[in-house]
């Protein structure tokens, strides 16, 4: 049975998709304004209209692809391409200012490679183990979880004060609480608009305040500062990565566990292995995160990457997404009338190990592609930033648009940009805003649940959950550590 | 043929573009109906149970009628938002509503004016049935058990839904009301997520659809307690998930309690449109595709048309905001607001003043 | 002196590295400023979710974490405004912050952000309040043609020609493509509908 899907798999119609996929993928990915999200929603629609092995085989490139491809405009530009992309964009932009924006590029690429790697072997080996870890995640560990990446938006502010990381990541909050609140139903902050109650998609606002923000910071400016044309090598080091073999190892662990959990996805993996890594580095290689590290690099790729693998361990085993671009394969295979469930194996022997295949096959193609549409965008971005700039702005209003089909997020997405610009004037990093924006919602919604069933029992019973308490040790550790401890 | 040329969506600014020059086609349009693509707006986002269904519904549509239909998902607001977006397109029969339970919701609690029966016309393709299952080491053997317990702990016994407001929610709790007993509903984005409470014992039990539950009953994952239908459903090993009406039998002529596919159309489109749209419907209903998309999910198909589906979308709507009421929904609006009868009461009240049913041929 | 503090020369923003606020200097005044909106802020949020309804108890009730949220905020506000107090910021601030803002205004760039935003709003208004779709059949494919391209191209000319400064016709040019491929992509690839289609 494996084999024949390794044949089947190994066809030329099938590489021919997941080579179309991936390629599709890392440009979209590489795109300001267009998400790994977007694309994996858009094509459940399209996937009708293709056979179940070429829709699954397309789809898992597009994932694999875009994952990267975020990279690359994050790198070049200072725009992440896709939310996951942010931590990759605070250390490899200043690298590619000073000349090793190739070398930058290449690691990534050599990160995400092995992250993929490290999410496949773990998917394929340890379903069982990994599983029972991730139901172990109920409302009340979710929103440690979720409090323990809010905390952390304290320490993104690279060079400023915590305090004004904190500041921003609340401000997050407070915009994440707009909408319909998921336990009562109760509207909030909502001024009666039935718009508002669905609350403020993290999209348009993550388009805004990264794309838009950075056109409107960098194209008034005399002469624009765009990457020197010389970007340097682009071969992927693999010497780097061993260099920083730890760093990837643990990297690669976090991506899977936290792609397994359902809820949490890319974005939040890639933060949360950003900032244990340089909790973990050497105190030299501290010094350099925020300012062009390439361990920095290795820990958000090589997370982002691995989460895909554990993304598709709850969505293969259960039914049940991991995030929402497994979601959008699962949408995609219901559309085929394939049930995904806990019956899988036995109703559909095969697509399993199909799956697996398909994953290891985007994997090597992205490899390949990457290193090929490297040179390209290199040569693209490196066009005159008036050139450039302008042209991300209709890709930002159709990216933002697109999401809900739904022009109040176009008129969300330009004000998050022009919001953007003033914070950057007084001195607010904005990604933890973006990090709170993601992790609010989960925090709120898992707290209030958490308590709703919480409340007929004894306080104490707070404290029976073993991952809960180790949490709650770590968040208090990350407040304190912000707190008491700067870092430059 | 402007109309059908551009499409004026708004009317704070009309362009109005002349290209009468291209206008070569004659005037009478029905006869080649449709002459561009169709977009059904569906009210859930995609990948969903309402989402597949309508997608295979339409797909099916399609091919048999030779049509171009776009599926596009717009949800929010418990689908006030899809249902604002199609009333503000042209009632030309081109935008559909991808529309579960009648939309019955919208107007209770998503802030939409539009009647369902007298702005709109639904049909109505079929339904999916509540389900309750537990995890296999529940101390909760049979539905009585739930029973027992909750009247010994009211209000402590937990159950996840699909969100609070929701479908599962109003038929978990029309059951417990007719139970005679109160239970503590724990929201939860979606069915699958309410699922994965049942599964890791987050909650005493998961709440939700059949087709939600019942590849985890087949695999012994959860073990179902009791579903709306009125009879019992027996699987390929034996397994029996049984009908509610076994342990409340003064509900057992109401059932089956469930959720339902439609797709809506303007009322004031033109009729010959809805006519052709209808009878796309009920073929592509009918067909052996669709039919195995149903059959594999344990949904059931059940057309219903004309007046039959306009009375019923009235019926639940009256269900519905009664059941809120009770339940106390933040933001529903009570049944006098929305000049609905009580459900005792419906038969009296239908037909309501206003309410004309459309000249459809074959409902 | 005070001019100086509340402005950054060009050059400093040349060296920019790393994400936000590790290249752009803020001041004490600018601090203090940021403080007073964002203590503002979060009373008003604090405001707003005490007036929330209590469906059940108080612990589950929706306002409670927007307040919490709010009244840490509220205490990091004042912990800036504090420290920037001490460092310095309250002396005279509002003349320093009329001489920054006139710093600011008097900067070209600034200027050419500002008449950026403008153009933006406009776009952005007008594409969301003109609808039309225009459908021409040729003999191969309906071609489509919407009032957000119609919109979009001249103002992405417009903006292309005033900071790349090429000839007018290389500004269309390069307009007139892009935004045929973008929306192409969305309309013949995905089916989707383009904004202000709606």
């Amino acid at each position: 049975m494996l084999m024949e899907q390794v044949l089947l798999a190994l066809t030329p119609l099938m590489i021919g998709t997941a080579l179309l996929g991936v390629t599709l993928g890392i440009i979209w990915g590489a795109l300001p304004g267009l998400s790994t999200t977007m694309a994996m929603a858009l094509l459940i629609g399209l996937s009708t209209g293709m056979s179940q092995s070429v829709a699954i085989m397309f789809m898992l490139g597009v994932y694999t692809g875009s994952v990267f491809g975020g990279a690359i405009s994050a790198v070049l530009i200072n725009i992440p391409g896709t939310p996951d992309a942010v931590p990759t964009m605070m250390e490899g932009y200043p690298l590619a200012q000073r000349g090793e924006g190739g070398l930058a590029l290449g690691t990534a690429i050599a990160a995400s490679f092995m992250g993929n790697w490290v999410g496949i072997v773990l998917l394929i080996s340890f379903i069982p183990l990994l599983l029972t870890l991730a139901l172990e995640f109920r409302s009340w560990e979710m929103f440690l979880l979720a409090m323990w990446g809010i905390a952390i938006s304290g320490t993104m502010a690279s060079g400023e004060k915590p305090l004004k990381g904190w500041i921003s990541g609340w401000i997050g909050l407070l915009i994440a609480f707009v909408g319909l609140d998921s336990i009562h139903g109760v509207s909030r902050f909502t001024f009666g608009s039935f718009t508002l109650d669905d609350g403020i998609s993290y999209i348009p606002l993550l388009i805004g305040l990264f794309g838009l923000a950075e056109v409107l910071r960098v194209l008034p400016q005399d002469s624009p500062t765009g990457i020197p044309t010389q970007v340097g090598r682009v071969v992927p080091p693999m010497r780097t990565l061993f260099k920083y073999s730890r760093a990837a190892v643990r990297s690669g662990l976090i991506g899977t566990i936290v792609g397994a959990i359902p809820g949490a996805g890319a974005n939040v993996a890639s933060f949360f292995s950003y900032d244990i890594g340089r909790r973990r580095a050497s105190k030299e290689e501290q010094k350099k995160w925020g300012k062009g590290s390439y361990e920095g690099i290795v820990c958000a790729e090589v997370a982002n990457n691995a989460n895909i693998g554990g993304s598709m361990l709850p969505t293969l085993t259960l039914g049940i997404p991991g995030n929402a671009a497994a979601a959008a394969i699962l949408a995609a295979l219901e559309l085929k009338n394939v049930v995904v469930g806990p019956t899988i194996q036995t109703e559909n022997p095969g697509l399993i190990f199909f799956i697996y295949i398909g994953l290891i096959i985007a994997n090597f193609l992205m490899y390949g592609m990457a290193i090929v549409l490297i040179k390209p965008c290199v040569k693209l971005f490196s066009l005159p930033q008036t050139l450039i700039l302008p042209m991300i702005i209709p890709v930002c209003v159709i990216g933002a648009f697109a999401v809900r089909l739904s022009y109040f997020d176009v008129y969300l997405m330009l004000s998050a940009g022009v919001a953007g610009y003033v914070l950057h004037r007084f001195g607010f990093p904005v990604a933890p805003m973006v990090l709170a924006v993601l992790l609010g919602p989960l925090a709120d919604e898992n707290l209030r649940r958490a308590l709703v069933i919480f409340e007929d029992k004894e306080w104490w019973s707070v404290f029976t959950s073993p991952i809960g308490d180790i949490l709650i040790l770590v968040v208090l550790y990350t407040f304190y550590d912000g707190i008491f401890r700067r870092r430059g | 043929m402007e109309e059908a040329l551009i499409m004026l969506t708004k009317t704070k600014l009309l362009i109005a573009a002349s290209v009468a020059a291209m206008a070569v086609t004659p005037s009478v349009a029905q006869a080649e109906w449709p002459e561009r693509p169709i977009t059904a707006v569906v009210m859930y986002s995609a990948g969903g149970g309402t989402d597949t269904v309508l997608r295979a519904l339409s797909a099916e549509m399609a091919k048999q009628m030779d049509w171009q239909i776009d599926v596009v998902n717009k949800p929010g607001a418990v689908g006030g938002v899809a249902t604002k977006f199609v009333l503000n397109k042209s009632s030309d029969g081109y935008t559909w509503l991808g529309a579960a339970n009648y939309n019955k919701f919208a107007r209770v609690k998503g802030g939409a004016e539009s009647k369902s029966w007298e702005d709109w016309y639904y049909m109505q393709a079929g339904t999916s049935l509540a389900s309750w299952s537990v995890r296999p080491e529940s101390p909760f053997k049979k539905f009585e058990d739930v029973i027992a317990e909750a009247r010994k702990r009211p209000g402590e016994v937990t159950i996840s839904t699909s969100g609070s407001g929701g479908l599962w929610h109003e038929l978990a709790a029309i059951v417990a009301q007719a139970a005679g007993v109160e239970l503590k509903y724990v929201p939860y984005k979606g069915g699958k997520p309410a699922t994965l409470a049942g599964l890791n014992g987050e909650v005493d039990i998961a709440g939700g659809g059949v087709h939600e539950h019942i590849e985890f009953v087949r695999a012994g994952k959860l073990r179902n307690l009791q579903q709306t239908g009125p009879e019992d459903i027996k699987l390929e090993d034996g397994t029996v998930m049984p009908s509610v009406g076994n342990f409340l039998p003064q509900i057992k002529n109401d059932l089956p309690f469930s959720g339902i596919y439609n797709i809506g159309i303007r009322r004031d489109a033109p009729i010959e449109v809805i006519q052709a749209v209808q009878n796309a419907f009920v073929a592509a209903v009918n067909s052996d595709s669709f039919k195995e998309v149903v059959k594999k999910r344990k949904l059931f198909i059940d057309i219903k048309l004309g007046e039959e589906a306009d009375r019923r979308a009235a019926f639940l709507e009256a269900v519905t905001a009664n059941t809120f009421q009770k339940l106390n929904v933040p933001g529903a609006k009570t049944p006098e607001e929305l000049g609905l009868p009580d459900p005792a009461e419906f038969d009296k009240w239908w037909p309501p003043k206003g309410y004309k049913p459309l000249p459809l041929a074959g409902s | 002196m005070t001019q100086n503090e509340s402005s950054e020369p060009p050059e400093e923003k040349a060296h920019f590295t790393g994400e936000e606020g590790g290249g752009e200097r803020t001041t004490p005044r600018k601090d203090l400023g940021a403080a007073v909106v964002i203590g503002i802020l979060a009373i008003t949020a604090m405001a707003f979710s005490l007036r929330l309804e209590v469906p059940t108890s108080i612990y589950t009730a929706p306002g409670l974490l927007p307040f919490l949220t709010g009244l840490s905020l509220l205490a990091m506000a004042i912990g800036l405004g504090v420290g920037a107090i001490r460092d310095g910021g309250s002396k005279d601030y509002f003349a320093a912050a009329r001489a920054g803002a006139q710093n600011y205004l008097s900067q070209q760039e600034a200027r050419r952000t500002l008449l950026l935003i403008a153009v933006l709003v406009f776009y952005i208004f007008l594409a969301g309040q003109i609808s039309f779709n225009l459908r021409l059949p040729t003999p191969f494919f309906v071609f489509q043609f919407s009032s957000w391209e119609a919109i979009s191209m001249p103002i992405l000319a417009a903006i292309l020609w005033f900071f790349w400064r090429a000839p007018i016709w290389k500004c269309g040019l390069f307009s007139i493509l892009m935004i045929f491929f973008l929306a192409g992509i969305f309309r013949y690839a995905f089916h989707i509908l383009l904004p202000a289609v709606g």
